[in-house]
């Protein structure tokens, strides 16, 4: 018996009571979740972590003969695959570890009743598992990047110092998508309504992202409307730091990446106080 | 030496009635009932009640001690196991607990059917609380008791439900906590394995923990408990000698259940 593990439980904590001990505690218990997120994953699949590279392989395909092809949207002097694929990898990964995260409290109601653990490691280890299928599909897209800086006489783009930005952006967008899931995974816990909404809003915030086209295709007078949006800073930069593009305004990017800290930061506070007492109304 | 468990007051209560559990629809619903009845326009049976699960408990265990929690459905052994394994906050009153608790309220959590014997015994060991080092060290201990040696590298959605109750069953005998609480746990398995189980709970118990146990199968609680603490309707009624305690259970529930036929 050691008086370190002394605890002591009681009613109303406040809003910024976090059980810090415990995260230290069950730290082995987050690498096991993320683990087991993944391989459960692709267990008895044929094809396992392709899935992974295939599915925004072909959303890169799709865009590249619809917008390209068909539609001749022209994309920076950039290659029309690299262009689409970089914008979906940022993309997708968004809407997918935001999804997941969303329902994280939900799917696992009967676990959350039966055992205590930080609930937080819910969406953190869904966090780190999209992140490394982000890994994953970076691969192809280095190959992509590497075959057209190498392959084609003049490269039609530049490489820059700026490539060692990228971590950062990849940062802010962890930021943004943990910070808007646990405000959803919040909210859904009460009120199942934005389970529904969550679909529709991704479609929305999808069409309102600079994935399928370019920043200067949007007319001026519009161009706040998508920069408003705190993903377009991340897409634009991931794009400038990669092809040498426009880079994306300084003012633009801090408030952006504030915008992204005060979302995470509010959303996991509302997520802890959320779960507290989660098993008594699902 | 101190208490391991010291319960002062707690109490929890839920919400009944119209409250809007649910859907944003609900919670309009019942802002506007609310509304209506500020104003007096609709008469307030449908405001909400709440119903007090447990009420003004107070008690305190210490190591070495096994206590049966003995009640009727409802009485709210199930609350208070929960409270005191941070499940759910209670609504007023506190609870102390000194050393590392492990709550083991069903057997098996965050299993996964995909996964190995092996590699469901470091998760569930994890969600338990255990770390890696203690999970690897106690490793063979677990195995051996569940006697699934030769099926410890197959995934456990091809085990048995014997195999797979006794593997979960393993990992929770083996916690290195100081507080064990169990709820309805002992009951798995065949009746070899039961015996086994209880067992290993005696021995923990001499080992100096505090555990409180909760089931319905008088013979077992009478086996493992030598305190019990009475449930009815959230109060706590009676706290003395296992079998005081079970009799004065048994006479209420026939009492009970004569009213009710």
């Amino acid at each position: 018996m050691s008086e370190t593990f002394t605890k002591i439980i009681k009613a109303d904590k406040g809003w910024l009571s976090f059980d810090l001990k415990a995260l230290i505690h069950y730290r082995d218990l987050l690498f096991l979740m993320v683990r087991r997120e993944f391989v459960a994953k692709y267990k008895q699949t044929l094809l396992g972590p392709v899935w992974v590279v295939l599915q925004p392989s072909l959303m890169a395909l799709t865009f590249v003969f619809l917008f390209s092809k068909t539609m001749k949207v022209p994309t920076d002097g950039v290659p029309p695959v690299l262009f689409y694929f970089s914008g979906i990898l940022i993309w997708n990964f968004l809407s997918s570890a935001l999804g997941a995260i969303s329902v994280s409290m939900l799917h696992h109601a009967e676990l959350c009743k039966k055992v205590y653990f930080p609930r937080i490691f819910l969406p953190i280890s869904l966090l780190c598992s999209h992140f490394f299928s982000l890994l994953i599909q970076s691969s192809v897209l280095l190959a992509l990047y590497l075959f057209f800086y190498f392959s084609v006489e003049r490269p039609v783009f530049k490489m820059t110092g700026e490539i060692v930005l990228i971590p950062l952006w990849l940062f802010q967008l962890g930021l943004l998508s943990l910070g808007v899931g646990t405000w959803v995974a919040g909210l859904t816990s009460k009120y199942r309504d934005f389970h529904h909404l969550t679909a529709l809003g991704l479609t929305v915030w999808m069409y309102a992202s600079p994935i399928s086209y370019s920043l200067s295709l949007v007319p001026s007078d519009w161009q706040w409307v998508v920069m408003a949006n705190p993903v377009s800073s991340i897409i634009l930069s991931f794009r400038s730091s990669l092809f040498g593009t426009t880079r994306v305004p300084f003012e633009m990017q801090m408030v952006s990446f504030l915008v992204c800290v005060s979302v995470c930061f509010s959303g996991v506070l509302f997520f802890n106080r959320a779960q507290r007492n989660f098993i008594d109304t699902v | 030496m101190k208490s391991l468990i010291e319960v002062k007051n707690l109490s929890k209560s839920y919400r009944l009635g119209q409250r809007g559990f649910g859907s944003l629809r609900d919670s309009f619903h019942f802002w506007w009932k609310e509304t209506l009845r500020k104003k007096s326009l609709v008469k307030s049976d449908e405001v909400d009640r709440s119903f007090w699960a447990l009420r003004n408990i107070s008690f305190k265990v210490e190591p070495g001690q096994a206590v049966g929690i003995l009640g009727a459905n409802g009485a709210g052994k199930s609350t208070l196991l929960k409270i005191l394994a941070s499940l759910t906050d209670p609504t007023e009153g506190e609870a102390l607990l000194r050393g590392r608790l492990a709550s083991i309220l069903e057997v098996g959590s965050g299993f996964h059917p995909d996964l190995t014997g092996r590699e469901n015994i470091y998760l569930n060991g994890a969600f338990l609380g255990m770390k890696r080092k203690e999970v690897t060290s106690y490793f063979d201990a677990i195995v051996q008791f569940s006697g699934n040696e030769p099926f410890i590298d197959t995934p456990v959605k091809h085990y048995s439900k014997g195999m797979y109750t006794r593997l979960a069953f393993s990992v929770a005998a083996h916690l290195s906590a100081d507080i064990l609480l169990l709820d309805e746990v002992l009951e798995l398995g065949d009746v070899v394995f039961q015996k086994r189980a209880i067992d290993k709970m005696i021995e923990r118990k001499k080992e100096g923990k505090a555990i409180l146990f909760v089931s319905h199968d008088s013979e077992r609680v009478q086996t493992l408990c030598d305190r019990s603490l009475n449930l009815e309707a959230g109060r706590l009624v009676f706290d003395g000698n296992m079998k005081e305690g079970m009799e004065r259970y048994l006479t209420t529930a026939e009492s009970s259940s004569m009213l009710n036929t």
